[in-house]
């Protein structure tokens, strides 16, 4: 895509009306791509950070019902007479 | 200079392309961006952005309309532009697929943010209840430990019981039996063996009761016989009370004799023997634990059916006389003797005068 900007770059440089629409057209859609490149960049980012605090998120809820769980057992093993 | 390579090589391939009488032939890039296209997520692109995807399109018609009329420059044009748009809503698809998963990840925090918070609640109730269970085991422990304390307690008690009772002297064998028992119970309720310390206790309180059950019927004989003593000796010392009469501890209990309480041949008391008699009905009072038996005696004259209704009448006298002051009957006997228990010689009138008697007999 760089390379084809350097080339519409040029193509500004000439003075045929033809040359210079078709470079300004290819020009914009280069910089829509570029665009549209760099949405999907940021996109999967933000994704990638929070998808990481889903997990982050949800490793510490199943932490959590795992420490219940066990203070849970303690509790039956008290009333049941242990320790 | 770039431009006009590409130029040159599409005219290349187009004039050869007709050159051999067939269609013209579709450049690399064209290629591509049919394959592209074609991929899988191209319906996902065209139902997203159907704009570019028109664009796309219309931009490769474009092409091949260049390309059929052997315009090589505006094939490669179009072609890009069309190539561009496509990857353009490409991008953005999948920029917005993974927006969408960004959203969904970030419910996810949100549910996850929540589910914990109920689980640091459940934890927390959860936590609250380990530790009030520890509480009521603790209190558990502690009621049977207190327990099992009152029961060695209650066994040491009774030994002091059984000790009080003179056990060391009455039951030594079985107090030294039930003392190692005791002591056992209390070295297993120290050393915090409570089963041990329960069952250690409950024999020991048998070895205890054991030991009481001997000890404590000698104990309580001698403790009543010396109780007897002291009231007999209190009887000897208030019978100093009673005018011309004399005491004496005898084996079956104390004895008051009253002699002169009668004028011969009469049982009634005489009045000048009145003040005696009283300080007597004091007496038995005094002493109610007593039975008292009121024996009459006489000396040896007369005839013996005779003296034996005189004894009985005297005895009578003095036992109406008690009565009528209140004395409860029941406690009371009257015996006549006669001349069949003389304390002194008949054959002499001190004798006889002593013979002359009314004996009050508290018994034991």
């Amino acid at each position: 895509m760089r390379a084809w900007l350097t080339e519409a770059r040029a193509y500004f440089e000439q003075e045929d009306e033809d040359e210079v629409g078709m470079a300004l057209a290819r020009a914009r859609a280069a910089a829509q791509c570029i665009d549209a490149t760099l949405q999907r960049a940021e996109a999967e980012a933000l994704a990638v950070e929070a998808e990481a605090r889903a997990v982050t998120a949800e490793k510490r809820v199943a932490e959590q019902v795992a420490a219940t769980r066990e203070v849970e057992r303690e509790r039956q093993t008290v009333e049941q007479g242990g320790h | 200079m770039r431009r006009l390579t590409h130029g040159v090589l599409m005219c290349a391939a187009l004039a050869s392309a007709a050159a051999c009488g067939g269609p013209p032939r579709k450049s690399t890039e064209m290629v591509e961006y049919e394959a592209m296209r074609a991929n899988t997520e191209a319906e996902t692109v065209k139902e997203r952005y159907p704009d570019l995807a028109r664009e796309a399109t219309a931009a490769y018609r474009s092409a091949e309309e260049a390309l059929s009329e052997g315009e090589a420059e505006w094939v490669l044009h179009h072609t890009r532009v069309a190539t561009l748009k496509w990857r353009s809503a490409v991008e953005l698809t999948r920029a917005q697929d993974a927006h969408d998963s960004a959203v969904a990840a970030e419910n996810r925090v949100k549910i996850a943010e929540d589910e914990l918070k109920d689980a640091q609640r459940r934890h927390q109730v959860s936590v609250e209840g380990l530790e009030q269970a520890r509480r009521i085991k603790a209190l558990e422990a502690q009621v049977i430990r207190d327990e099992k304390a009152k029961r060695v307690n209650a066994v040491s008690q009774r030994m002091q019981e059984a000790m009080a009772y003179d056990a060391a002297r009455h039951a030594p064998d079985a107090l030294a039996k039930a003392q190692a028992s005791l002591q056992a119970a209390q070295g297993a309720f120290n050393a915090g063996k409570l089963k041990d310390s329960d069952r250690l206790a409950e024999s020991a309180d048998a070895d205890v009761l054991a030991v009481i059950a001997i000890a404590k019927p000698l104990f309580e004989a001698e403790k009543k016989e010396r109780d007897l003593d002291a009231r007999l000796r209190a009887l000897l010392e208030q019978s100093a009370q009673v005018p011309g009469a004399r005491g004496s501890i005898v084996q079956r209990g104390f004895v008051l004799t009253l002699r002169g309480t009668f004028a011969p041949g009469q049982a009634d008391i005489a009045p000048d023997q009145m003040f005696a008699v009283d300080r007597v009905v004091e007496l038995v009072k005094a002493f109610g634990e007593f039975k008292v038996a009121i024996e009459g005696h006489t000396d040896n004259q007369g005839r013996k059916d005779a003296n034996m209704t005189m004894s009985q009448g005297r005895a009578q006298a003095v036992l109406s006389y008690l009565a009528s002051k209140g004395v409860d009957v029941s406690r009371l006997s009257a015996l006549g003797k006669g001349d069949a228990e003389p304390v002194a010689d008949n054959r002499t009138k001190e004798g006889r005068e002593r013979n002359r008697r009314v004996d009050v007999v508290f018994l034991r």
